[in-house]
């Protein structure tokens, strides 16, 4: 499959699609699904999906755990198709105070193991991880 | 996205077998505890036997689940045996560095 630039299909409308699902595991298949079915049209190999599809849930194992308790919380992702490579960012709200990303964790050392390029943002009540993984044969690894 | 699925099997040598399919993953992690804790009263000569052949994604939550049965299992004096995976379990495993872990015992022939 040929992929123009600067990411998608032209027939794409947009290079970015988000969504926000309830902040509860029950709902972390559906956002690996929709990692996965992105992966394959932005022409990750196999191998990169299925290993962006485990990144994309432990980051999701991290930060569950940090979001509010309130009933409405949510668990966001922004999935970003950028030239050779693909960017997930997800994030939740309601953090409390002091509340970190467990560095100590197996998630968190498959994760790190996965992408060492990996971002963590701690700021006010959100908390977000970054993940990305080029396309085979990009330069952009 | 297939939720796991449990059921339990009798191999060629007699042992009860659970052979787990779909994802396990933190959704649903603790419920391969649940369905593994009676067979632990099971069979106790035997080690636990497990088939991840049919299991689509694995997690860390889902490896927490196959440590807290393996340490279940050795408070009972029984080891725990996969004898079987899918390349998505092989990878999970490898990628956090437990592949031996679960390997089954030479067989003593």
């Amino acid at each position: 499959m040929s992929v123009p630039a600067p990411g998608g299909p032209a027939s794409w409308p947009s290079d970015v699609t988000t969504l926000c699902v309830p902040a509860h595991p029950d709902f972390v298949a559906s956002v690996r699904a929709v990692v996965r079915s992105t992966a394959v049209v932005a022409d990750l190999a196999m191998e990169d999906v299925e290993e962006l599809q485990i990144a994309v849930n432990e980051a999701a194992a991290l930060l569950l755990p940090l979001a509010g308790s309130t009933r409405g919380s949510g668990l966001s992702a922004r999935l970003e198709v950028e030239p050779g490579r693909l960017c997930v960012r997800l994030w939740i709200t309601g953090a409390q105070p002091g509340a970190a990303v467990d560095r100590g964790s197996l998630a968190w050392m498959m994760l790190s193991t996965l992408d060492p390029e990996l971002q963590v943002v701690e700021a006010g009540d959100e908390r977000a991880i970054e993940v990305s993984r080029a396309r085979s044969g990009s330069s952009g690894a | 996205m297939p939720a796991s699925r449990a059921e339990l099997q009798t191999d060629a040598r007699g042992r009860d077998v659970l052979v787990v399919a779909g994802d396990i993953d933190l959704a649903n992690a603790h419920d391969l505890v649940t369905t593994a804790t009676p067979l632990l009263s099971r069979q106790q000569e035997h080690a636990l036997v497990l088939d991840l052949a049919g299991v689509t994604f694995l997690d860390s939550t889902g490896i927490g689940a196959l440590l807290e049965i393996r340490t279940l299992a050795l408070a009972e004096g029984r080891r725990t045996e996969v004898v079987a995976m899918s390349e998505a379990v092989e990878r999970v495993l490898e990628l956090a560095g437990l592949t031996d872990l679960f390997a089954p015992e030479e067989d003593p022939a």
